[in-house]
């Protein structure tokens, strides 16, 4: 199980969901796996949706350089 | 009031003195005629109306991009007279004027970029969706900017955006909007995605985005980039030779993030299919162990079943043997000194022996022993 937190990207997380879906999918996978992945998902679905409630973008006016 | 005298050379001298004073930088408009290039550098034209030609020179990179003579064209520059050549101007700035001069040298300009593959499919990256960090090129105080962060605003939130503020039309718009995209890819940490827009006007407006300089920028970023410049209908040279060409700046955050309420939604899905999930794949789990009991159950009733049936048959074999079996039947047991007799030879004439029936001990003793072959004979 792969530590993830709040501070991660929104991609980084997205990416590490979509790998837990798949993996959850695999013919292949144990009990033990399985329910692992299975809080993993849980809480990166979390996460993201934190991610996504947050209102601001922060925008910063950068010194034009030009003439 | 009297006569002023020069030499040639002083006059030259007093007459640009004098022009640069009171003209330090003048804007002609006029047709353009006797256009030519000499050695990829150094450019001399005219321009003309009914009644005037006025000539100019200048360098190739100046130039907004290719020219022909009869465009009309908007020229700024410092007249000067020059000690051998005569009166020019000299070029500081030059532009298209006109909706038919401006669409025609867009045009010249399409075609020569598109001959270099500026504008080719293949050169078209994906944008990072949704992006983290977004550098974003057009004029603070435009409608433009206000409509594309809002929309952003509403649809997604934890952006960070660079925002460099440019003129989005007028003689400096196209420098200014260079040298923005070049700050921006040059930057420590560079944005993920480029925005480069502005809103709807006229095709005068919009010029700076056909410029040659701005669409080889757009060109030449690292940096994934979106356009958004005037309304739907309008699809400047820079447009075309960006990665991803929005119909309007709100369409550009549209088409940047997702909107958060359909994520939510999916999320809201995705947890339901990982409870599914983890559902099936627990059911399988418990299926296999009922399975694996259900083996185990039987295994053990057999190998029970087969121990009794050896205990049986064992039972049976043990009874067979039984000694007791074999007197009733109406053999006998004969000892002597605690010893099983077996042979004739074991005895002589007078031994005691001691001999067992199903019922009764007896004691005999030998009377002669006959080595003939015993039962066969006695019978």
């Amino acid at each position: 199980m792969v530590d993830m937190k709040e501070e991660d990207s929104y991609q980084s997380l997205n990416e590490r969901l979509e790998f837990v879906l798949n993996r959850m999918q695999a013919p292949d996978i144990q009990v033990g796996e399985a329910v692992e992945l299975y809080e993993e998902g849980l809480t990166l679905i979390a996460l993201l949706e934190k991610h996504l409630k947050r209102a601001e973008n922060k925008i910063e006016k950068l010194k034009s350089a030009s003439v | 009031m009297s006569e002023l005298v020069f030499t040639v050379s002083e006059f030259v001298a007093v007459l640009n003195q004098t022009l640069e004073y009171a003209y330090p930088n003048v804007t002609v408009t006029g047709e353009l005629a006797n256009f030519r290039v000499s050695k990829g550098k150094w450019v001399y034209f005219d321009l003309k109306d009914e009644e005037a030609t006025v000539r100019f020179f200048g360098t190739a990179y100046q130039l907004p991009g290719p020219l022909e003579d009869g465009m009309l064209l908007a020229v700024s520059g410092m007249p000067r007279l020059h000690s051998l050549y005569g009166f020019s101007v000299t070029v500081t700035g030059i532009r298209p004027t006109g909706a038919g001069s401006i669409k025609k040298a867009a045009q010249l300009l399409e075609a020569k970029l598109r001959v270099e593959g500026l504008f080719d499919p293949d050169r078209k990256r994906q944008l990072p969706y949704p992006p983290t960090h977004i550098g974003l090129v057009t004029s603070a105080e435009s409608a433009a900017y206000r409509d594309f962060i809002k929309v952003l605003g509403a649809r997604w939130g934890g952006l960070r955006i660079s925002l460099v503020d440019v003129q989005v039309q007028g003689e400096a718009a196209p420098a200014q909007i260079v040298a923005a995209i070049e700050q921006l890819n040059a930057a420590g940490d560079p944005p993920d995605v480029l925005v480069v827009t502005r809103g709807g006007g006229s095709a005068e407006d919009l010029q700076a985005f056909s410029t040659e300089q701005v669409t080889r920028a757009v060109a030449a970023s690292r940096i994934p980039t979106l356009l958004a410049i005037g309304h739907e209908v309008d699809i400047s040279l820079a447009e075309l030779a960006a990665d991803q060409r929005a119909s309007t700046p709100s369409n550009a955050a549209e088409l940047l993030v997702p909107d958060r309420r359909a994520v939510l939604d999916r999320l809201d899905g995705l947890r339901r299919q990982l409870e599914r999930d983890v559902r099936g794949v627990l059911d399988v789990a418990r299926a296999g162990l009922k399975l694996s009991a259900n083996s185990l159950h039987e295994y053990t009733a057999r190998a029970a079943r087969t121990a009794r049936q050896n205990l049986e048959l064992k039972t049976r074999l043990l009874a067979a043997y039984d000694p007791n079996a074999a007197l009733q039947r109406g053999y006998a047991l004969v000892r002597m000194d605690g010893g099983l007799i077996r042979s004739g030879k074991q005895l002589k004439e007078g031994d005691e022996l001691h001999v067992s029936l199903s019922d009764a001990r007896v004691t005999a003793s030998v009377k002669k022993v006959t080595m003939d072959g015993g039962y066969e004979r006695g019978r």
